[in-house]
């Protein structure tokens, strides 16, 4: 069965599907002759092979249904969890910026450029980002205008701008407006200092002055001979832009819980047998894709992933944990990839139709899930009756390990230091039977230092 | 600000009158046109410039030649 992807709407050269499970590609004629000029200049393979590009299969006749009017017919492998920019950290944001130029300069290299500059066509394979819009390359024109500069400005280079120099993270603006950071809303926040960067006063301050003039003005609609931009001007704006954001850094970046494996309430031991716990259900599971909820820095999904995990995605709230997380995993290459998500109130179904941009639950199930040092937060810290706490982590994935700290644990005590304790039904008989309501306790190992629960659900049968 | 201001506007009056939006679907919005226009001739410049630099110390062994591209684009 044939089911179009409701993001991909917006080129009518092209439309992404699925059918049997797998992806396909149509080209339409809308696209003219910028996939095939494309793929005779083996712009595609030379991509793919410098892993800037997702690969990619003509499979016209080979009994491939695809939508009306496709000229092409196209396959490419699966990226294993979609993410959108709002959910991004800071290195990941900044990667993904890097990586787009980068792909950018490489086609300029073969005579092609890239026709917009959407955030949403940079995706992961773990920490390693690449590109997925085959149809956004198409033939560059000696002297043409670089048509996706604003939204390279509103989707890379502003946010990152607002967090490395204003350190504010972008997220929550970005969920609410998917198009990303105008620098006319950008540009009122900086302060002098900050204006005095060449990148800052050209990119986004004097950006933001000629749109908002021309917008009063009415001289949207101002027709007549081409402006021109020059190949060595369009490399110097991209390398420009490359070598600034190259430099950003998020300064004095502060924490809440980076420390927290440190802290007391943790001791090596029960570090190890916890590793080993999630170690043995992942090696019972064999799971494609683990979820890692509050995964921290990484350790536990570390030990996922050596015991056979295929792909891990770290959810945390902590910015500076996440970094941290994909600093560690991009150095080895393994498959993780770590997403900013404040558990209690995940991404959303979004964009046109509510469709295009899916919400956490439709866009992928994980086989398996880890929720340790997590359940807390959103029980106590957040006031998610318990049930309904354990049943929303217990939805995401069929069989996995929670954590249960009970109310004496120092961790939930720092949690309850500065509130009255209204949760009389936090407690292990609660949390046992919210469990039974939706699956079955495989396993529980309790932790010898401080009485936590690892409790091992499986909800299937 | 306003001098600045007061250029931006000038040579952004100067060059309206020979813009046209560029064919994709995809609008790149007046004011990023205009910048292009404005800032152009600056990035070119400095891109050759920086060209120039890095393969000068290419010619004189201060940096390994492949280094110059990364360079230029400021990889690691």
């Amino acid at each position: 069965m044939l089911a179009l992807d409701p993001g991909s709407f917006r080129d009518p050269g092209g439309r992404i599907y699925t059918h049997d499970g797998k992806i396909f590609r149509a080209v339409f004629a809308a696209n003219g002759n910028a996939w095939a000029d494309a793929q005779a200049a083996g712009l595609h393979r030379k991509l793919a092979d410098l892993g800037l590009l997702l690969p990619v299969r003509e499979v016209a006749g080979d009994g491939v249904p695809a939508p009306e009017g496709a000229v092409h017919v196209l396959e490419h492998p699966r990226i294993p969890f979609i993410s959108y920019p709002y959910e991004w950290s800071f290195a990941v944001h900044r990667a993904a910026a890097l990586h787009h130029l980068d792909l950018h300069l490489e086609a300029l290299d073969s005579g092609f450029m890239l026709s917009d500059a959407s955030a949403y066509n940079v995706q992961f394979r773990g920490t390693k980002p690449v590109f997925i819009d085959h149809l956004s390359l198409r033939p560059y024109r000696e002297g043409e205008l670089w048509t996706g500069h604003r939204q390279f400005c509103m989707q890379f280079l502003n946010p990152l701008i607002l967090w490395s120099r204003l350190r504010v993270p972008p997220n929550h603006w970005f969920r609410g407006s998917l198009e990303g950071i105008a620098p006319e809303d950008l540009a009122p926040l900086l302060p002098l200092r900050e204006r005095l960067s060449w990148t800052v006063l050209t990119h986004v301050v004097a950006q933001a002055s000629l749109q908002r003039r021309m917008i009063a003005g009415g001289a949207k609609n101002a027709q007549a001979k081409a402006a021109s931009l020059s190949k060595n001007a369009l490399l110097g704006m991209l390398t420009g832009l490359r070598r600034y954001i190259a430099r950003m850094r998020l300064a004095n970046a502060q924490t809440v819980w980076v420390d927290y494996a440190g802290q007391t309430s943790y001791s090596a031991e029960e570090a190890a047998a916890k590793r080993a716990f999630v170690a043995k259900m992942t090696d019972a599971v064999k799971p494609a894709l683990l979820f890692d909820l509050g995964c921290n820095t990484g350790d536990y999904s570390d030990a996922a992933l050596e015991a056979g995990a295929g792909y891990v995605v770290g959810f945390d709230f902590d910015h500076a944990a996440l970094d941290r997380a994909f600093a560690r995993f991009d150095e080895d290459g393994r498959p993780f990839l770590p997403l900013w998500m404040d558990a209690a109130n995940p991404s959303p179904s979004q964009g046109w139709a509510q469709g295009e941009r899916r919400g956490l639950r439709e866009r992928a199930s994980a086989d398996a899930l880890v929720a340790l040092a997590f359940i807390h937060h959103i029980a106590i810290g957040r006031n998610v009756p318990l049930p309904s706490a354990v049943h929303w982590i217990m939805d995401l994935a069929p069989t996995g390990i929670i954590e249960f700290p009970h109310k004496s644990d120092p961790m939930v005590r720092r949690l309850l230091a500065q509130r009255d304790d209204i949760f009389a039904d936090y407690g292990e008989e609660a949390f046992f039977g919210a469990v039974a309501a939706r699956g079955r306790v495989v396993e529980t190992k309790r932790m010898s230092d401080n009485g936590r629960l690892l409790v091992w659900y499986d909800r299937r049968s | 600000m306003s001098k600045a201001r007061q250029y931006f506007a000038l040579v952004g009056a100067m060059t309206i009158a020979t813009i046209v939006p560029a064919h994709a679907y995809l609008d790149p919005g007046t004011g990023s046109i205009l910048l292009q226009a404005i800032i152009g001739g600056v990035a070119a410049t400095l891109f050759i410039m920086r060209g120039y630099f890095y393969r000068m110390k290419g010619w004189l062994g201060l940096i390994p030649s492949p280094v110059e591209k990364n360079r230029l684009t400021g990889k690691e």
